[in-house]
């Protein structure tokens, strides 16, 4: 016999639910915050007296395979023009699809150090429980203003009137031997959304408080969970970048498309297509 | 949100290797990390030359005996948040203090508003932080600090 998962022992507990936060406008910034799901995997090892554990790595893997991320920002009147920018599309974001770790390449998610994963010890009894838990709040910042000139630093201030984000998320919860072969055990599928229109109540002083009013009707700003599924995912949109290490790094995605985000300027409060 | 232990200042210059060490001269770089009050706030002051230094500071936990990098990124040398990109290393004139923005205890959102996808602070412990030479020769290390759950 060798070492293999107890029948029926793996779980993936969602012992956190996510919600989203209202939009809020403070610092200069406009911010879409979330309260953290907490999501907590266990399975049991067994094997023969004599087999060797050690190794043997219970984690979580977390992909996210949708993105939308776009702000529209226009003059206090028509003449200031305004601007789109889109930080969800080539070239600010080459892929939707990343694995989501603190440290570029990793596989399971190391957010939580000590609790994210059970590493089974070398000479440990039979059977070995193993658990892994971690919590993640996504959040997102746009400035709340920006220049209507190229890279938005000159020309006539604009004010962000318009966003939405939306992040969708695959977490499994995987067995990973010591040769490096996973056996994905469950997996589970979570989102947040946020959209709204924004305004300052004083235009020469956007730390005075804004009028915000979320959009989008019922899926606009919410937080939506799946029931837990047995197996691996097997959506082609990011299935096979669970373990490659090649996989993007969401961080690193997410950074480089709102620090350089696919920019759109009009002379006059224009309408954009969001979508691209 | 955890604390700084109070306690004296002391900084503390570490050598990236023996070699490198004694390369070093006796005037070389001398930069001193003293913590703050606040948790996560700290001041470098420069008493030797002028010293280029990187811009990213580093975290690091005590694991055992050693000390690990913690793996916090979006941590700089700057004084207040700005929009615009942080260069990769500044310069320290001769006598010179800089109080960085305070570390806020994540991973990534770790001093100002940025995106991120996975994040989180980081566990209970003690860490540092330390900030290196442009050159990467010498490195210049906080007193331990305990960060609380």
């Amino acid at each position: 016999m060798v070492i293999s998962v107890v029948r029926g022992s793996p779980q993936l507990t969602v012992v956190a639910r996510q919600s989203v936060q209202p939009p809020t406008a403070a610092g200069g910034d406009l911010r879409f915050r979330s309260n953290a799901i907490t999501l907590r995997g266990t399975c049991q090892l067994t094997g023969d007296p004599g087999d060797n554990p050690a190794g043997w790595t219970l984690g979580m893997i977390q992909l996210k395979w949708i993105s939308t991320d776009w702000a529209y920002y226009r003059g206090r009147v028509n003449g200031d023009g305004s601007v789109f920018l889109q930080a969800a599309r080539p070239p600010a974001r080459p892929t939707q699809s990343c694995r989501d770790t603190i440290t570029p390449g990793a596989v399971f998610i190391d957010n939580n150090p000590g609790a994210d994963r059970t590493v089974a010890a070398a000479g440990a009894a039979f059977p070995i429980a193993m658990t892994a838990q971690f919590s993640d709040a996504p959040s997102r910042t746009w400035s709340l203003t920006r220049n209507n000139g190229a890279g938005g630093l000159t020309g006539p201030v604009n004010f962000i009137r318009e966003a939405q984000t939306e992040a969708h998320f695959c977490t499994v919860l995987s067995l990973m031997s010591p040769a490096g072969v996973f056996q994905h055990l469950k997996c589970i599928y979570w989102n947040v959304h946020w959209q709204g229109r924004f305004l300052p109540t004083n235009f020469a002083n956007i730390n005075a408080p804004w009028t915000i009013t979320q959009t989008g009707g019922a899926l606009g700003n919410m937080a939506g969970l799946s029931k837990v599924i047995d197996g691996a995912p097997s959506d082609p949109r990011f299935s096979g970048i669970v373990t490659t290490a090649a996989a993007p790094h969401c961080n690193t995605l997410i950074r480089n498309a709102l620090n350089n985000p696919n920019e759109r300027r009009s002379n006059v409060w224009a309408n954009f297509d969001v979508r691209h | 949100m955890g604390q700084f232990r109070r306690q004296t200042l002391i900084a503390v210059a570490a050598c990236l290797g023996c070699a490198a060490a004694r390369a070093q001269p006796a005037a070389g770089p001398m930069v001193e990390l003293m913590l703050g009050d606040g948790f996560g706030s700290f001041t470098l002051v420069n008493r030797g030359p002028a010293v280029q230094l990187r811009s990213a500071i580093k975290v690091e936990r005590q694991v055992d005996a050693g000390w690990q990098d913690a793996r916090v990124t979006n941590f700089y040398l700057i004084e207040q948040c700005t929009r615009a990109p942080v260069p990769a290393c500044i310069t320290l004139a001769a006598g010179a203090t800089l109080r960085p923005m305070p570390w806020l205890g994540n991973f990534c959102y770790a001093q100002c508003p940025v995106n991120c996808e996975l994040d989180g602070p980081l566990p209970a412990g003690s860490y540092r932080f330390v900030v290196m030479t442009c050159d990467g020769t010498r490195q210049f290390a906080s007193p331990p600090f305990q960060k609380k759950q």
